[in-house]
């Protein structure tokens, strides 16, 4: 029999490659095991705990949705309308030269408000608030704070993730509705200033066709979604164990991967959703 | 023999209990066992120190005993209900009754000023008025000599009145059992008599059903304690042993307890 010590020299790299292969799988099964559980735990304590000790943990729900949602608004504002600019105004007047200005609802339906308008907000969301969260946590728990919360009989889950989730979940759906009235309303201007045959009735009556009420509730479930998935990334790598100065940067770079393969995952589910809904 | 009363008057003078215990390092996730075949029982209105070098398992052996890291092994009771066996109601219904320490910087909550960091437990709680915090805040700023600083971030304090704000904060509560992490570890001589002299006071004068507040201290050594502890134990080599009262412990002659009675460096 073959053993791993006397294999030749290019068996022996195959080995160790599929043994990595095999261990790196094992760790992402791990995680998003790990993850999965940090969610669900998370969301008992919100519906079980959501009115306990309102005094203190309503408050800061409030300061984060300052935080990851109002302190935003003016970028966001500014994203809105580059890209309505860029985006809906080309769209707009392409389709116009074509003759196909019947489409443009359907367009703008399909690019602003079921896919880029929610995962731009979400990327912008992931990219001031996600990240903040997880070096903050990440101090947070260095500190021995949360061993300190627990000897006072203060539940960590609901004092700093529940907030947090809560926080993240309702900004990024409001952000994203904000985004997409900022991108069309952009676009239209930028249609309007290269003379666009199309009147603003006209324009916001073709988005009125094209939208279902699907629309509302999908838009709604996946932007509450995308703040959730930032929410319980950020904050289970920022808990999950104290971290070193070192380890800071790594890990908040992986939690920024991780949200951002959940958003695409995410979006191929809805995609299926709109497909075959 | 002992009587059904007696054996009840007994346990319920037992404030904790450990039988048997593996003591787990607080601070390492693969949960190694630093401590075995912990025996101890805290009876209410005891005022223990228990001495050891830095780095033997002091603090973990504290927090396992305040239920606040889990044990490997064994049974650990506290207030007659066994750890392992308890729901989450139960163990928020201990912290209520327990305060605990820190050590050194007291691991206060960096982003609340020092009278925000007192309050909250109050205030989380949500079992008294907003005026009646307040004014158990400001008692306890008084006591603790931090009045002028209530508005202060903790960064802005010093270790000595970090660490005192963390003594504030766990008082705040109306506790039934006090453990302090090394106390003394950090303080100047000023500061550690002030320390040793509030917390004679608070054992003589905090009363819990007519007993002296149980105080749990852990040191580097027994200087100091002495004239005010009346049980005393150590760490040594990953075991715990409880060496007795003062007399016990002015007459041992072990290495281990004499090292932590020289004052010789």
């Amino acid at each position: 029999m073959k053993t791993t010590s006397n294999l030749t020299g290019e068996d022996a790299g195959t080995v160790l490659r599929v043994e990595r292969l095999g261990a790196q799988i094992f760790d992402t099964i791990q995680l998003l095991k790990e993850l999965v559980a940090f969610g669900v735990i998370t969301l008992g304590v919100t519906i079980t705990k959501f009115n306990v000790s309102k005094r203190v943990v309503h408050p800061l729900i409030f300061s984060q949705i300052w935080n990851a949602g109002v302190r935003l608004l003016p970028m966001i504002g500014f994203i809105g309308a580059i890209f309505g600019l860029l985006i809906v105004g080309q769209t707009v007047g392409l389709l116009t030269k074509l003759g196909a200005e019947g489409y443009i609802g359907m367009v703008m339906v399909t690019v602003i408000v079921r896919e880029l308008g929610p995962l731009l907000t979400a990327l912008i969301v992931l990219a001031r608030a996600g990240t903040s969260n997880v070096v903050e946590l990440g101090t947070i728990r260095a500190l021995g704070e949360v061993e300190a919360l627990e000897s006072l009989g203060i539940d960590p889950v609901h004092y700093l993730v529940m907030p947090r989730v809560i926080a993240l979940s309702l900004s990024v759906f409001c952000l994203a509705t904000y985004l997409v009235f900022i991108a069309i309303g952009s676009g239209y201007i930028f249609a309007f200033i290269q003379d666009v045959p199309l009147t603003f009735g006209n324009y916001l009556g073709q988005l009125n066709n094209a939208l279902r009420w699907e629309d509302f509730a999908l838009f709604a479930l996946k932007t509450t979604l995308f703040g959730a998935i930032i929410a319980v990334v950020s904050c289970y790598h920022g808990l999950a164990r104290p971290l070193r100065v070192e380890e800071v940067s790594r890990v908040t770079a992986r939690a920024v991967v991780e949200s951002v393969t959940a958003f695409v995952l995410l979006d191929a589910v809805f995609l299926l959703g709109y497909l075959f809904g | 023999m002992m009587t059904d009363a007696t054996a009840k008057t007994k346990s319920d003078s037992i404030a904790i209990e450990l039988a048997g215990v593996q003591v787990t390092h607080h601070a390492d996730p693969s949960d190694a066992v630093v401590m075995r075949d912990v025996n101890w029982r805290i009876g209410a209105g005891e005022f223990w120190v228990v001495g050891g070098r830095p780095s033997s398992g002091k603090t973990s052996l504290l927090l396992t005993a305040a239920g606040l890291n889990r044990p490997a092994g064994g049974t650990l009771r506290i207030f007659g209900q066994d750890f392992s066996s308890a729901k989450e109601r139960d163990r928020e219904a201990w912290c209520r009754r327990i305060g605990f320490v820190f050590e050194q910087s007291g691991r206060l909550f960096s982003h609340l000023t020092v009278a925000r960091n007192i309050a909250l437990p109050l205030q989380y709680r949500q079992d008294s008025e907003e005026r009646e915090i307040v004014a158990r805040v400001e008692e306890l700023l008084t006591q603790t000599q931090l009045r002028d600083y209530a508005s202060y971030m903790p960064g802005q304090l010093g270790l000595g009145a970090q660490q005192r704000v963390g003594l504030a904060r766990a008082l705040a509560s109306p506790i039934e059992v006090l453990f302090l992490d090394n106390p003394l570890s950090t303080l100047s001589l000023h500061e550690g008599r002030w320390w040793l002299d509030f917390l004679r006071q608070l054992h003589k004068n905090r009363l819990v059903d007519g007993k002296p507040l149980t105080i749990v201290a852990s040191a580097d050594d027994f200087r100091g304690w002495i004239g005010l502890a009346n049980q005393f134990a150590v760490v040594e080599g990953g075991q715990f042993r409880v060496i007795g009262g003062r007399e016990q412990v002015e007459g041992a002659a072990e290495p281990a307890v004499r090292e932590l009675l020289t004052s010789e460096i």
